[in-house]
């Protein structure tokens, strides 16, 4: 005698197995450039103060980040930059797109690493990529969970 | 010298450097000066917002500094050399960002509403913090025996949903306080 056990549940379903599986980078990318816009708007600069001119006489000035801070947000081209996107199926990043910076012309994403890399203005760190690693592992388990 | 044009505007500018060196009241002018709308005042603050897109993610943040009324104390100098209270105000206005885009994630709104109200009472306290003191404004020792700025006045309560008082239809918070100087002439 034989007993045949249907296994009908999605995860033995590639089509619906893949489908679950191949949005799941791309939503952990853009959590993580969510929390990284989110903790970059929460830091507080305590570096210099530098002075800006305006047009018509209107003046402004700007707190800078110190060392090992995030970068402070002046005119925001650098937060709003960060973007995600999907790289492959099973692949997805977090990066900084080469948006125009009006303070020098630099492009964002080259004026992003001089900031990360010569000035020690982190903008995505390691301990925010360790969360996001214990959330996406967390997430990991929930969606094998919502497939069974 | 008397408290003439050039006087006054010197007296305006050591103020509006004191206030400039709060970086959260944003652009400072000097003048109570108008704009039609949002894209007026980008184009003449910061010509490189020009694009709708631009101009609705960056909320405005600005103080105006501007004279409004001078008096005499009889009590303190005589006619030809009154002790003169030269009184200022200062309007500081934050924009908000009313709507959400649709491609921005809630929480990063949310953060992004609540760090410009943060940044405004900042900005606000951060005025008040610079004025709390007599300070002597340089270069008019020769003109004013007296020449000193005095801690704010605040005369009406922060407000929200407030109207831009210089940029119609640009609704945030705003705040009212006043700086006013003693002036004592030389001789």
């Amino acid at each position: 005698m034989q007993v045949f056990i249907d296994l009908n549940s999605p995860i033995f379903n590639d089509v619906a197995r893949r489908q679950a599986v191949s949005g799941f980078p791309r939503q952990q990318s853009r959590d993580f450039k969510n929390l990284t816009k989110r903790r970059i708007i929460e830091s507080r600069a305590g570096g210099r103060l530098y002075k800006r001119k305006g047009g018509l006489g209107f003046t402004r000035s700007h707190r800078a980040s110190a060392s090992g801070q995030r970068p402070a947000i002046d005119t925001g081209t650098l937060l709003n930059a960060i973007s995600d996107r999907r790289i492959s199926e099973m692949s997805a990043e977090a990066y900084i797109a080469p948006a125009s910076n009006p303070k020098g012309g630099t492009s964002a994403d080259v004026y992003a690493g001089y900031l990360q890399d010569n000035l020690d203005r982190p903008i995505m760190s390691e301990s925010d990529a360790a969360e996001a690693q214990v959330k996406a592992n967390r997430d990991a388990v929930s969606l094998v969970l919502t497939l069974c | 010298m008397p408290i003439d044009r050039e006087s006054e505007l010197h007296i305006r500018a050591a103020i509006a450097e004191m206030i400039g060196a709060v970086p959260e009241v944003g652009y400072v002018r000097p003048a109570p000066q108008y704009f039609n709308t949002a894209a007026a005042f980008w184009a003449a603050v910061e010509p490189s917002i020009s694009t709708q897109k631009e101009i609705e993610k960056r909320p405005i943040n600005a103080t105006w500094l501007y004279p409004i009324s001078i008096r005499d104390d009889p009590t303190s100098g005589c006619v030809d050399s009154p002790l003169t209270y030269l009184t200022y105000e200062i309007y500081t206005f934050a924009q908000y960002g009313e709507q959400r885009e649709n491609t921005e994630d809630v929480a990063v709104f949310e953060n992004r509403v609540l760090k410009a109200h943060a940044d405004f009472v900042a900005g606000w306290l951060g005025i008040k913090e610079q004025f709390q003191r007599y300070a002597n404004i340089a270069g008019l020792d020769a003109d004013f025996v007296t020449a000193q700025t005095q801690p704010t006045v605040q005369i009406e309560p922060t407000g929200n949903a407030m109207v831009c008082e210089f940029i119609p239809r640009v609704v945030g918070y705003a705040v009212r306080q006043q700086e006013t100087v003693r002036l004592k002439q030389a001789g």
